[in-house]
């Protein structure tokens, strides 16, 4: 018997989801199992969300999601009912938005695989709360890069946020 | 990896979520930020036939000041925490920043990372040091378990099957507590290899309590009881930060794993028992 005051929720293998993805409203019935990373990419098209490690770590997957940097890959997309999403495709309406330009400007990125992580961490954080070059390494922490080595990220960074090297 | 097949809910209010949880039993476990569970269940070493996201209800996502504590409902996601300074709860805000990453502490919770109870976890730590009290939720109503007796294990707590962890209640210190978290890792937001959870109460230039955890040692956090009596009623000059640290050495017992031996994790707790104790000296 169910207290008196529960609905009956049935979990199911299909969930009803609404949610808004780079200002576009998207209805879809999704995979209770499907992770968000695969509903953007397989579902949406939008690869330039990529998928890394697929266990949290490297931060290729980072989108914002109601205004916070997430790993998309270890979330499911069932949990983003009543969301709103932007991706890497959301960044800019046309050409590249000023901190995708200075990662070109400062050779910040090489293979490019993890830019779209950086990027989605770097556009969502407040600057504010990360000073100095400490603060930067602290903001890109949680990304992964394997080829270019940071020292391009870190500069493209400080031309976005108009930082000097010394902070 | 991707996770397999199950079935999932989103109720909307507790009395929902416990009643699926009643029906499916131990084949049903709660979701809340996911930053354990889904990578757990990427890695297929959860399978779970019945996922209930507990993400969207209300009255579990309270966060109070009341007169002597703070009331933090189990989906209070830590970037919440680390946002708000939580004033009397100066050992908690220490810890956030610990805590994985920022992505991480977007959308993990502090009732997801005390459930969990991961040995290398921040949180349980902090739970044990300041005796913060867990609420679980069953429907049979509410029953509180104290930080010491909850954590049963790595990864095991003391939840009864059918019971959701609903809220944790942090004690306001007194104003004459200072706190330390310390942990070393290899990278920053790595899983701690070893770490110290510091809350001492200095009266009159005397430690009066020091409440000393070390975690990521062993299968929960423990606390350090031979160095918090090795501090009792003295200031916290050279000798007693020395005598402090040599008896935690001594007290704990370490695991061996691929990130540290007993004997490298024995020095880390010694070492950051030091620079707590050092930051909590007047």
């Amino acid at each position: 018997m169910s207290a008196p005051t529960a609905r009956r929720v049935e979990p199911t293998t299909e969930v009803p989801i609404s949610v808004t993805v780079n200002g576009h409203a998207v209805e879809a019935v999704v995979p209770a199992r499907q992770l968000l990373a695969d509903f953007l990419r397989d579902e949406l098209r939008l690869t330039g969300t990529h998928v890394g490690c697929e266990q949290g770590i490297c931060g290729a997957c980072t989108i914002n999601l109601d205004g916070e940097p997430v790993r998309s890959c270890i979330m499911l997309a069932a949990q983003v009912d009543g969301s709103s999403i932007t991706t890497v495709e959301g960044l800019a309406s046309e050409g590249l938005s000023p901190l995708q330009q200075a990662f070109k400007d400062n050779h910040g990125l090489q293979c490019g695989f993890c830019t779209p992580g950086f990027l989605m961490t770097l556009s969502t954080v407040d600057p504010d709360e990360y000073p100095g070059t400490e603060g930067i390494r602290e903001a890109i922490s949680g990304n992964l890069c394997r080829c270019t080595g940071y020292g391009g990220i870190l500069q493209a960074v400080r031309t976005a946020w108009n930082r000097t090297e010394d902070g | 990896m991707k996770p397999p097949p199950f079935v999932y809910c989103r109720p909307g209010d507790l009395a929902e979520a416990l009643a699926v949880l009643a029906e499916h039993g131990d084949e049903a476990r709660p979701l809340a930020g996911g930053q354990s569970l889904v990578p757990m269940l990427n890695h297929r070493l959860a399978r779970p036939g019945v996922l209930v996201d507990i993400g969207a209800i209300e009255e579990l996502q309270r966060m109070e000041r009341r007169p002597s504590d703070w009331l933090i409902g189990a989906t209070v996601t830590q970037r919440r925490v680390e946002r708000h300074r939580v004033e009397g709860c100066e050992l908690l805000r220490l810890a956030m920043p610990y805590i994985g990453h920022r992505q991480i502490r977007a959308r993990g919770t502090i009732g997801g990372s005390i459930a969990h109870a991961d040995p290398a976890a921040e949180l349980p730590a902090v739970a044990l040091t300041v005796d913060a009290t867990m609420v679980a939720a069953g429907r049979d109503g509410e029953r509180a378990i104290d930080a010491s007796s909850f954590f049963a294990g790595p990864y095991m707590n003391s939840l009864e099957d059918g019971e959701v962890l609903s809220h944790v209640i942090f004690p306001v210190l007194p104003s004459t507590t200072r706190c330390s978290f310390k942990e070393f890792a290899r990278r920053k937001g790595d899983f701690a290899v070893a770490g110290i959870a510091a809350a001492v109460d200095i009266t009159d230039r005397a430690v009066s309590t020091a409440r000393l955890t070390a975690f990521a040692i062993g299968s929960n956090p423990v606390r350090l009881t031979g160095a918090e009596e090795a501090l009792a009623g003295r200031s916290l000059d050279a000798a007693a930060l020395t005598d402090a640290s040599e008896a935690a050495a001594a007290e704990v017992e370490p695991w061996d794993d691929i990130h540290g031996s007993p004997q490298y994790r024995r020095q880390l707790v010694a070492a950051l028992l030091q620079r707590a104790l050092q930051e909590v000296a007047p």
